[in-house]
């Protein structure tokens, strides 16, 4: 886990250079079957070597050789920033995004570009157009997306802890599936300069991790406040790592959920543990009320489809890459053309003003739920994952999966996912959700869930 | 009707119930605003890329040296 090898690197017991050589030896033996990387930074060995110098000087930063997965979407400086579609199949990033200068700066070795759903449109890892991501956790099954291959590669080992992006749970529905940690920071937590924008209001940058300890010292390294995105805040980065036992907490649940929960095994096992924590916390589960929450779906997708329409007329063939309304994928395409209908001068913005309107109400749902609880749990997706290659039709059906995780977009509360045990062998994640830039609760309540699970 | 042209009516159709969807919710009144301690951005940290230029025009489909090149009207 990240805890023991950072440890043994900050010991000496493993070098930065040979962390890297074992990780990258693992890959070439695993990714066939994967599919978790789209390039393996040959660089990452030279860029380990210079952090040895550090560690054996004693100032190595909190990072400190560990070999960090990044998502397609996100810049990396000489790396391919392709995000999975052929519209950028040959675009080599020109600069660092915040998030990964941060790493840079603690430390921290860039391993390799993660797989993806095309320009983060999807929730299941299969439309990539550099092929479909499989689930290490779950063989045939996919991984979950957008951030299919960091969750990959993060569950089959092949890095220490991966950033992916999350705009309506494309960081905790990955790792649910995959059966790791993943974590949706506030928005303003973490710059999103250098992230390829899904959806300007609601994409948040956030770390992926065996442990929660990993995704804890990832955040840690990249929060705060930059000048390069104005969205970021003054709020305090506390040291999310160093972990208290949460006592007394006011948990909440809300029926809703239930409801809306399609799988009914899915709910029974979430609340099954929420009940086991509450004993072993001394917390008291309380019924809370959302009124809105059901209408997730359809504020959320108007949004993204306006916001994305906006954000790729860039991709005109120009400056880099191919047209992209030439060179994209289905989803990507009817994102677009959608975004473009309604944008229309005729609607006077109307469908995008009435769902920014939705969007106010269910955010405050949630301050007002927050005036009585702590946190609430609930879970990650209403359905177990389905078989890759599953035909589906209806794109509905596809945004049904993210029912329980937009509504910490639209709201803009941080959230957190843990493996709380199988079912028919399928990893089930629970889903913590806090207050927005309350993240020191949300990890202290993912590490007791850890304890709980496999102990100390 | 092409390819393009059904994609674009379904997702059309998808954004019209999810608007009819959201009717329930009737008249909303916004509040707007974002209270900030400061109106301007501080100044970000530059990144130290002698290479940038390069890099940028490397990446231009069509180039001329220093100069990239687009079909007027094309885009």
């Amino acid at each position: 886990m990240v805890r023991e090898k950072r440890d043994h690197l900050l010991d000496g017991k493993i070098s930065a250079s040979e962390n890297i050589h074992i990780l990258q030896e693992r890959i070439r033996e695993l990714d066939r079957n994967i599919n978790s990387f789209l390039h393996v930074n040959e660089k990452a060995v030279e860029d380990a070597k210079e952090v040895d110098l550090k560690i054996r000087e004693g100032n190595a930063g909190k990072l400190a050789g560990l070999a960090i997965a990044v998502k397609a979407n996100i810049n990396v400086r000489g790396l391919p920033a392709s995000c999975a579609s052929k519209t950028l199949a040959n675009y080599i990033s020109t600069y660092d995004a915040d998030a990964v200068r941060m790493i840079r700066e603690n430390d921290g070795v860039v391993i390799g570009i993660a797989n993806c759903d095309e320009f983060a449109c999807g929730s299941s890892g299969e439309s990539s157009a550099f092929g479909a991501t499989n689930n290490p956790a779950a063989p045939g099954m996919i991984p979950g997306g957008s951030s299919s291959g960091s969750a990959a590669s993060v569950a089959a080992g092949m890095c220490d802890i991966a950033l992916g992006s999350d705009t309506g749970g494309s960081i905790r529905n990955p790792a649910s599936h995959c059966g790791i940690v993943g974590i949706k920071p506030s928005y303003g937590r973490v710059s999103r300069f250098g992230l390829i924008d899904l959806s300007m209001s609601l994409d948040q940058i956030g770390p992926l991790s065996r442990d929660v300890h990993g995704s804890a010292l990832l955040l840690e390294a990249i929060s705060g406040k930059t000048g390069n995105d104005p969205a970021t805040t003054e709020n305090e980065v506390e040291s999310y790592s160093d972990f208290k036992k949460p006592r007394g907490l006011r948990i909440g649940m809300s029926s809703d959920f239930e409801r809306m929960c399609t799988d009914k095994r899915i709910h029974d096992k979430i609340s099954a543990f929420a009940q086991s924590f509450s004993r072993k916390t001394g917390s008291e589960l309380k019924e809370i009320e959302l009124k809105y929450v059901d209408l997730s779906v359809q504020a959320y997708y108007p949004i993204v489809y306006t916001e994305f329409f906006s954000g790729t007329r860039k991709f005109d063939g120009r400056k880099y890459g191919r047209k992209i309304e030439e060179s994209c994928g289905e989803e990507v395409l009817r994102r677009i053309l959608g975004g473009m209908e309604i944008s229309k001068s005729e609607y006077h913005g109307a469908y995008y003003r009435k769902a920014l309107a939705a969007k106010q109400l269910i955010s405050k749902d949630f301050e007002n739920a927050f005036r009585n609880t702590d946190i609430i749990m609930l879970p990650t997706t209403p359905i177990l994952p389905h078989k890759i290659g599953t035909k589906i039709t209806d794109p509905r059906t596809m945004y049904a999966y993210d029912a329980f995780t937009i509504p910490a977009n639209l709201s803009g509360i941080c959230a957190g996912v843990i493996n709380i045990g199988r079912i028919e062998g399928i990893p089930v994640g629970l889903q913590v959700m806090a207050p927005a830039f309350n993240e020191k609760l949300l990890f202290d309540v993912l590490r007791e869930c850890e304890v709980i699970m496999h102990g100390d | 009707m092409t390819g393009t042209d059904s994609v674009r009516k379904q997702a059309k159709q998808i954004m019209d119930d999810f608007m009819n969807a959201l009717d329930r919710l009737g008249e909303i009144s916004m509040e707007y605003g974002l209270e900030r301690k400061e109106q301007t951005r501080p100044d970000p940290k530059e990144q130290d890329f002698p290479e940038f230029r390069k890099s940028i025009l490397k990446n231009a489909p069509k180039k001329n040296n220093d100069f990239i090149i687009a079909e007027k009207k094309k885009w």
